[in-house]
């Protein structure tokens, strides 16, 4: 799959919270988003998952236009901010009645995403009892289980430990091999360098910088483009 | 390098799907917020079982035996058709508080779901539910089923009472309906009543609901709470079916006074309200900002 975005620009009251974003992104590479709070990440994302409609311009998902064509990206995994469960239910639970809705993850899919994220598939703790890490977790295991063609990460090791940054890092290359298209926005840099083969650095809505970081080179000096 | 999740793209999902999420979230597991919908109404079968006593002992009625149909008239009386003329005692207009408590609750309980979900969790559902239109469809749905519910529960409520205490028959007490309800209104034959008793109020407050859904796509949800609740003390104010409150006061049918208003208008103008905030609505919401709360 390929995104195509031209000219993306939206307005909230006033405030232009993204000018004229260009993009062109291919299935098969982890991009970066890199950028101050406020710089413009977390619309990108809401805007490139159809949570917010653009103001100017148009995201162009294989051929079909987001918000004219389509609600929403046909094969799409999410984790915007803060994840977000039922709190009465296990993380298992909250996982089996996403996974329902579209019933492309069976039960056997949701233990292994589990299990893959640092989970215990039979913990039966409720959500509310889950520590900061463990949400987290599970966000990232919602976003992936359905393996979608597009995954959209915001901050994703956010209250993760080592262990857990690794595994995240291990997934996003797995995911990536077998072809999905990952965007992830993150504060760290070095952890951006290691994950992504290309970043863009986002200011006031803009995108001020592109670079592709060669995969010798992850960790130690960009090639700039 | 070509692309190819594991999964084929995503399956159609069904509108059926979505209904269920929210009857199970947004209705089912919130099953205890209808006690208080128990007790309004047995506070109204208890009001006049009390007033009809008192006036009883005093000599002012007959003995009676209540039937369902006296307690429907009671419940949703609502006020008489009011006229400002020169402010007197006889005159002081007095807010129809049982008629507001029951056509306000119901929004009450509606109005805080669907955009709370839509923040939350539901986020998730929304995304993989393929298109915006089949979650607002799924939102009217759960909506009206909530209303429906207040009123089934608020009406098992009034037959029971009924059973217990009187009489389950339709037909109301002539004595009861001149004294309680509207003087002259006692030989109104129960045929000509009973579908603005039966139908008006559920409809009236589906439409109130569905309006404040609509209007919490434009404005904040609290805002457009009030803004019902606005509505409400208006329609008691002035009688006109534009202001929709008075649809449900069966004190302002046309069987009541002539000043009242037609049930077929009633009819149309709720259903008229009902279907421009399902579309109005939907047309915002496909283009609505899915941000999280500030």
């Amino acid at each position: 799959m390929y995104i195509e975005v031209k000219g993306l620009t939206k307005r909230i009251r006033k405030a232009t919270v993204l000018d004229h974003i260009d993009l062109y992104l291919e299935s098969g590479r982890i991009y970066g988003l890199r950028g101050k709070n406020g710089s413009g990440k977390t619309m990108l994302m809401r805007a490139l998952c159809g949570l917010i409609s653009p103001s100017e311009g148009t995201i162009d998902l294989n051929g079909e236009i987001l918000g004219k064509d389509l609600s929403f990206p046909r094969s799409v995994g999410v984790l915007i901010e803060n994840p977000s469960f039922l709190g009465v239910y296990t993380g298992f639970d909250n996982l089996k009645l996403l996974a329902s809705i579209q019933r492309r993850a069976g039960d056997e899919d949701i233990r292994a995403v589990l299990e893959t994220v640092g989970l215990d598939p039979q913990d039966k703790r409720k959500y509310r009892k889950y520590s900061l890490g463990m949400k987290q977790r599970l966000g990232i295991a919602a976003a992936i289980m359905e393996r979608p063609a597009l995954i959209l990460l915001d901050e994703p090791i956010n209250a993760l430990d080592e262990k857990g940054i690794t595994l995240v890092r291990g997934i996003l290359h797995d995911l990536k091999e077998e072809g999905a298209l990952i965007l992830v926005a993150c504060h760290d840099k070095e952890e951006l360098d290691a994950l992504s083969d290309e970043i863009f650095t986002l200011e006031n809505g803009r995108i001020v910088d592109h670079c592709i970081v060669e995969p010798a080179e992850k960790g130690g000096d960009r090639d700039v483009e | 390098m070509c692309s190819k999740s594991v999964y084929p793209e995503s399956k159609r999902v069904g509108l059926g799907l979505l209904i269920r999420y929210d009857w199970r979230f947004g209705l089912l597991s919130h099953l205890y917020k209808y006690i208080p919908a128990v007790l309004i109404f047995l506070l109204s079968c208890a009001s006049l079982q009390a007033g009809v006593g008192y006036d009883t002992a005093a000599g002012i009625l007959p003995p009676v035996r209540l039937s369902l149909g006296d307690y429907l008239l009671h419940t949703f009386r609502g006020i008489p058709v009011y006229h400002l003329v020169r402010q007197n005692t006889d005159n002081a207009f007095i807010l129809p508080a049982l008629w507001l408590i029951l056509n306000l609750y119901p929004t009450f309980l509606v109005g805080g779901y669907p955009l709370n979900d839509l923040h939350g969790y539901g986020q998730q559902i929304l995304t993989r539910s393929g298109t915006r239109t089949r979650w607002w469809l799924s939102k009217i749905c759960w909506n009206v089923s909530s209303v429906f519910v207040f009123y089934l529960v608020g009406y098992a409520v009034l037959l029971l009472y009924a059973c217990v205490t009187g009489s389950p028959a339709f037909e109301a007490t002539a004595s009861v309906a001149d004294h309680y309800f509207l003087s002259g209104t006692g030989t109104v034959p129960t045929a000509q009543w009973l579908p603005y008793a039966l139908v008006l109020p559920f409809l009236t407050t589906a439409a109130v609901c569905l309006l404040q859904l609509c209007l919490s796509l434009f404005i904040r949800p609290i805002l457009s709470y009030i803004a019902v609740v606005c509505l409400m003390v208006a329609s008691s104010y002035f009688c006109t079916p534009l202001l929709i409150g008075n649809c449900s006061m069966l004190a302002r049918g046309a069987f009541a006074t002539a000043e009242g208003i037609p049930l077929m208008v009633s009819l149309f103008t709720l259903i008229g309200v009902i279907v421009l905030s399902i579309l109005i609505g939907g047309i915002r919401f496909h283009r609505y900002d899915i941000l999280n709360k500030a």
